[in-house]
């Protein structure tokens, strides 16, 4: 008896991996899609996003890092920032911002002189011609050579979907390093960060993922997470002097001033308190680096459960479920419908509970999304397997023995 | 022995009174009228970054906005204006927040009973806070003078304005009237130009007129003229403030860069809520450097922001 349940149940979860098989290739041709509003919205979040906007306790501010908003200042105005904040020493400055063609002569040169007098500066460039068929990127541009020459330059790309600047643009994961022409190159965070703690970013580098998720701390700004210093309060030297030292200070757009509700180098980020269907973009670039510096110099490095890894959980997810279905199918016949609906209802909130407290105290995520839907569909899949899948098997194994006379 | 002992108890009395006096905010983001009292210094401005020891006050102004962070790490928005004492937040800090576990509860709770996403239609009077219309003056009044709603004067200083010329005769004269709030006739000007510029106004006090009104009519167009516009004096407490910080932040603008020096004026003027002043200086900014895109995109921004319609 208990080998059939273990045979019944082992054939029930194959079978169970065979419907989910058909279901994705029929939703593949999208035949669902056209009248999926709701799929639509869905598609592009993830059931950490809601931790992150919803669920977890608020995480800390960090100290590390200053921001400081450049607005729509000419290129003069950029260079009297720099000057001023680097007369307080920080550690590093970061120019979240490209200047790619000249403006005018006198402007330029002041940006000039003011990035080469400020001390350590990294500056972002952009990464071109990047394709995993190549396995690396081609080069890196952004800046004119003017501005960056003897500078050190980090690549500020980065992962999300948009095909140009101007789109939506969503952002959880990063690239710490790419290939780029047979060399490492790193990110713009990356290279910012090394000047405070190069330990912690090389442990960053030593993981073994391609890329890495953003634990992000929150934003810049009013309401934010970070020192923030506003264009009118560098100009007027609005803040305490030890604010700057030796900090990482990074120099980018947020608004027009802080109260400017611009969409500009905006993203959309899992802290969006919306985090589903239509919303605003809620997160600065420069404010994204700044938590990704965050995570690094706080080592809140977040671990992913591999593909290989999830397919296995699904499976011996999926292969208990049956088997005590099966059980319940043999023992409780009358039961079955509502006591398995309620197992599933059950195990589905607990399994999201554990997604949730795993990720918030362990930073992993855990990628079950193929156990949860085996979950789901266990129930009702065991019973077209035991009424239909099981019966039309014996039907052709008597029709097989009558046709070979066996 | 024992004189070990007092050195060692000494030694912990000292050290728990230095650890003592660590801060209990520091201030993460400022914007507006914030001021800050401690026990040893009276109301003073507050810098972001500056450390808010326990004991003292912070008073917040109105459209100000204060991000401060607790020496716990957790953070607090305060935008309402007050005053606060930094005990009471401290405590209002740490007694906040809740646990994912509980936070997770309330989330499924709220879900289950429907109470995440209200049908707006069934509660349409709750919901029902924008309109499709804009505003539009009446279509007597032909010749609109380019100043914000609201607007205050602070001084005859960085106060200029215009307005849209005479379509039907480009080479039009206007006759400028400004009055004070009492209708009484400050002056009568003829320009030819369609600007003005009220540092003409010699030896005028705001504060004594109350606030200006302003009428601009064409000379040779009897239809052509505009509604009145009235400049309110600026009034408010810190008037004095501002203009002390607005004459000491004058003399560190760079004197030869005018466009520069008009605007960061601008941008000091905007942060003031002193729109008109603002929009002076973003003009002069622009006849100065027509073509730089950088204020041109700062000014029309700034026509967003102080509702004003883009020419």
């Amino acid at each position: 008896m208990k080998g059939k349940l273990f045979w019944d149940s082992f054939l029930g979860t194959v079978f169970i991996f065979f419907l989910i098989g058909v279901v994705f290739r029929f939703s593949a041709f999208g035949i669902f899609n056209a009248f999926d509003p709701i799929g639509e919205a869905m598609s592009d979040i993830e059931i950490t996003d809601i931790v992150f906007s919803r669920l977890r306790e608020t995480p800390p501010a960090d100290t590390n890092v200053v921001l400081v908003n450049i607005g729509t200042l000419p290129r003069a105005g950029i260079a009297e920032e720099i000057n001023i904040i680097s007369k307080y020493d920080p550690k590093v400055i970061g120019l979240d911002c490209f200047f790619e063609d000249f403006k005018d002569p006198f402007g330029d040169s002041l940006l000039k002189a003011a990035i080469q007098n400020a001390g350590p500066v990294v500056m972002a460039s952009r990464l071109h011609g990047c394709s995993e068929a190549k396995g690396g990127c081609d080069s890196l541009g952004g800046s004119l050579p003017y501005f960056t020459e003897g500078i050190d330059l980090g690549y500020a790309n980065l992962i999300s979907t948009a095909t140009s600047q101007e789109k939506f643009k969503t952002n959880r994961t990063f690239a710490a390093k790419v290939r780029l022409k047979g060399e490492r190159a790193e990110a713009f965070a990356v290279k910012l960060a090394r000047y405070a703690n190069s330990l912690h970013v090389q442990l960053l580098l030593n993981r073994k993922y391609p890329y890495e998720v953003v634990n992000f701390r929150g934003y810049g700004g009013l309401g934010g997470r970070f020192f923030s210093l506003d264009v009118m309060d560098v100009f007027t030297e609005n803040f305490d002097p030890g604010l700057i030292k030796d900090k990482i200070v990074i120099f980018g757009f947020m608004g027009q001033d802080f109260s400017d509700k611009s969409w500009e180098d905006k993203y959309f980020t899992p802290l969006n308190p919306d985090y589903a269907g239509r919303t605003n973009p809620d997160m600065f670039g420069v404010t994204i680096h700044a938590n990704i510096i965050a995570m690094i110099l706080n080592k809140d490095f977040i671990g992913v459960m591999g593909n290989t890894t999830s397919i296995i959980w699904a499976i011996l997810i999926c292969f208990l479920n049956v088997l005590l279905f099966n059980v319940i199918y043999y023992r409780l016949p009358l039961w079955y419908d509502g006591l398995t609906k309620l197992i599933q209802l059950v195990e589905v909130l607990v399994v999201f509970f554990i997604i949730v407290m795993v990720f918030h105290y362990f930073s992993y995520k855990i990628n079950i999304t193929l156990g949860i839907v085996a979950i789901l569909l266990a129930g009702d899949s065991l019973e077209v397997y035991q009424g239909v899948g099981k019966n039309t098997y014996r039907l052709l194994k008597i029709r097989f023995q009558k046709r070979f006379k066996l | 022995m024992n004189k070990l002992i007092i050195k060692v108890v000494l030694l912990l009395l000292v050290s728990a009174v230095a650890f003592g006096q660590g801060f209990e905010f520091k201030v993460l983001a400022s914007r507006g009228d914030n001021k800050i009292k401690t026990s040893s210094a009276d109301w003073g401005p507050i810098k972001t970054g500056s450390a808010i020891m326990g004991g003292s006050q912070i008073e917040v102004g109105g459209s100000s906005y204060l991000g401060l962070m607790h020496k716990t790490g957790k953070t607090m928005e305060v935008k309402t204006p007050g005053t606060y004492s930094i005990d009471d937040l401290s405590k209002k800090v740490m007694t906040g927040g809740s646990s994912v576990a509980s936070k997770y509860g309330e989330y499924l709770l709220a879900h289950m009973s429907g109470g995440g996403d209200e049908d707006i239609n069934q509660e349409k009077l709750n919901n029902m806070n924008v309109t499709g219309a804009v505003s539009r003056a009446t279509d007597n009044e032909k010749l609109d003078i380019i100043i914000p709603d609201r607007s205050m004067l602070l001084s005859t200083s960085d106060a200029f304005f215009r307005w849209i010329p005479n379509p039907e005769n480009e080479k039009d004269s206007y006759v400028v009237t400004v009055n004070n709030l009492l209708e009484e006739n400050v002056t009568t000007q003829t320009v030819s130009e369609p600007y003005f510029d009220l540092e003409s106004l010699e030896g005028i006090s705001i504060e004594d007129q109350m606030g200006l009104i302003i009428n601009v009519k064409s000379k040779t167009d009897e239809g052509y003229f505009s509604a009145n516009y009235a400049l309110q004096a600026f009034m408010e407490p810190n008037k004095e403030t501002i203009m002390s910080e607005l004459n000491e932040y004058k003399t560190t603008l760079p004197s030869e860069e005018e466009a520069m020096k008009n605007f960061l004026l601008a941008m000091f003027y905007e942060q003031n809520g002193l729109n008109f002043h603002a929009l002076s200086c973003y003009t002069k900014l622009l006849v100065l450097e027509p073509e730089n895109e950088y204020y041109a995109a700062s000014y029309l921004d700034f026509v967003k922001r102080a509702g004003l319609e883009a020419e």
